[in-house]
């Protein structure tokens, strides 16, 4: 049961991961992977979250609007808008993105037209966002933390520092005990974008500060999409081997290109799998360099 | 600044007490004086001289700062329609203080504003269940776009209160700075988190935002040239009151034993002295 859970998991990532092979990464973040059924996961009565085709959605209703957690691609705004319409007929007031790529910012610029919600973010991922010429850029940005406040009930925003890229947020569900990490815990990665201020080494520490909150539920940016704390603490610590093995071959003078196979992962079940790991590899190979 | 109501009738400020009088029998409010800075923005001052606000109008909507009490609010929004159409689409709070915040439920009510205010104050809010607390909240820096026109809000530390945000116009070269800068005053609200020993260190970092003007959260704009002349008699008035206390004067006579020598740009109203038992609280420095 478990191992078949495991697999399942797997599975979606190593098919997302291909599909970020075969398209190349940059045009995989910025154009749209063929269409594929949104399905619903449900945390608690009040959170949600929107599984498939891009990063998971993540949907807490209250009683004074929607509160949205990542918007996937722009082609899937009208699904996810439909999702959200049948768990409640409350307007969408914010979307928070947990990062700045178009598998999880897509939909901002079509959701902030079509509901006027308030689009939020962390401010290196807008400052990354106005580089690259992205649409849908963020209203309200912060440094370290900040708090959304609706309908009696809060999202905390909280910043550890750099991970998957330099402005990833981990948003923080205090009544759910429950957070959403985007892809600082994608299942199987973690793909660290150093072209968006993404680093290896700091990475474990991060999630390490993230696990200081409590929770006990935790959704995934792809995966899952409901795990528990103790599957990103698996996370970390698979992580925080790999890089210790990864840090020895450079020492012994290893080449980029010969790490791969010399790298012992197979007993892992959280991280370390995918081909977006796979690209990885060489960025912590660059750090390790240094 | 918003003063316990028990002192309400013996300050110096006519001003205040009439504020608290009108608060006790709503009149209707006297007219605004809209102060021009530029096109894009304007002060609302009031003759009671409740929290100035400004009106920040973008491309894609007005941002105010400020919405001093309810009853002001049917005469904000239309000094905003004679300035321009477009509607309000953020209300920022520079602290909790209702001659700062008690317009907020009902300019949100109103249209659909968005508020934004420092963590601390909307605890407090929340705390004294105060009508309309911030929705979004921050602790250190936060940033609003909006039709291509940047706002950031910077928290400097407790000074006023613990939950003090300052709002730079960045095309505007203009800083909204709350009560942080008060000539008639300032006030510590101790039972706020506010904080003596810390509030000069909040005013001096007001220097790093670089901006030409300031507008105060009562009072004219000004320059950070008079900010400078401030800060000076406030480090002044922080250091004579700590020196009082390690001196052996009672809290209780702190009041009426202080001295205004040399003090031109704060520290010499009622406003100031109330502080003063609390500064007597704080930790020795
Ligand atoms: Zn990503
Ligand atoms: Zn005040």
């Amino acid at each position: 049961m478990r191992h078949r859970t495991f697999t399942s998991r797997f599975a979606a990532a190593r098919c997302a991961a291909a599909l970020l092979a075969a398209a190349g990464l940059y045009s995989a973040y910025t154009q749209q992977p063929p269409a594929e059924p949104l399905t619903v996961a449900k945390v608690a009565d009040d959170l949600h979250v929107i599984v498939g085709s891009g990063g998971n959605v993540g949907v807490l209703t209250t009683g004074e609007g929607v509160i949205l957690i990542d918007d996937k691609f722009e082609r899937n705004v009208d699904e996810i808008l439909a999702k959200v319409k049948a768990i409640s007929d409350k307007p969408i007031r914010y979307v928070l993105n947990t990062h700045l790529h178009g598998d999880h910012t897509g939909g901002n610029a079509k959701l902030a037209q079509l509901t006027g919600a308030t689009l939020f973010g962390h401010e290196n991922a807008r400052a990354y966002m106005v580089e690259k010429k992205m649409p849908g850029l963020q209203n309200i940005t912060f440094q370290n933390r900040a708090s959304i406040h609706l309908g009696g009930k809060t999202i905390e925003a909280h910043y550890f520092g750099r991970s998957h890229t330099n402005g990833d947020v981990v948003y923080y569900f205090p009544a759910h005990k429950a957070a959403h990490f985007g892809d600082m815990f994608a299942v199987g990665g973690p793909y660290i974008d150093a072209s968006s201020g993404g680093n290896g080494r700091d990475f474990p520490q991060t999630i390490g500060k993230a696990l200081a909150l409590d929770i006990q539920t935790v959704i995934p940016g792809h995966g899952g999409p409901i795990l528990k704390k103790a599957d990103l603490a698996t996370f970390k610590s698979e992580l925080e081997n790999a890089e210790a093995q990864i840090g020895k071959l450079v020492r012994e003078g290893k080449a980029k290109d010969q790490i791969k196979p010399l790298l012992n992962t197979s007993s892992f079940t959280m991280c370390c799998q995918t081909g977006l790991w796979d690209r990885s590899i060489p960025v912590l190979w660059d750090e390790f360099s240094k | 600044m918003r003063l316990p109501r028990q002192f309400a009738l013996a300050c110096s400020l006519c001003a205040l007490a009439s504020a608290w009088l009108t608060a006790q029998a709503p009149a209707p409010p006297k007219p605004l004086e809209v102060v021009r800075l530029s096109a894009n923005l304007h002060v609302l001052i009031d003759p009671e001289d409740n929290g100035n606000v400004a009106v920040y109008v973008t491309p894609e909507g007005v941002v105010l700062i400020d919405a001093k009490f309810e009853r002001h609010v049917p005469q904000m929004l239309e000094a905003v329609a004679r300035i321009t159409p477009l509607p309000v689409r953020y209300l920022l709070s520079t602290h909790h203080h209702d001659d700062h915040t008690g317009g907020n439920a009902a300019l949100r009510a109103r249209t659909g504003a968005r508020i934004l205010g420092h963590a601390s104050a909307a605890r407090l809010m929340r705390e004294r269940t105060m009508p309309g607390p911030p929705e979004v909240t921050f602790h250190h820096r936060m940033s609003l776009h909006l039709g291509g026109r940047a706002i950031e809000a910077y928290h400097f530390g407790p000074a006023h209160t613990a939950g003090d945000a300052v709002y730079l116009l960045r095309d505007e070269n203009t800083a909204h700075v709350g009560d942080l800068v008060e000539l008639v005053g300032p006030y510590i609200d101790h039972k706020a988190g506010g904080s003596g020993a810390h509030f000069a260190s909040a005013v001096e970092q007001l220097f790093t935002l670089n901006a030409a003007t300031w507008i105060p959260g009562h009072g004219k704009p000004l320059t950070p040239e008079t900010g400078k002349l401030y800060l000076a008699d406030l480090k002044t008035a922080v250091a004579r009151a700590q020196a009082m206390r390690a001196q052996g004067v009672k809290k209780e006579d702190a009041m009426a034993q202080w001295n205004n020598e040399g003090l031109r740009y704060c520290c010499r109203t009622n406003i100031w002295k109330r502080s003063l038992a609390g500064l007597w609280d704080e930790p020795a420095p």
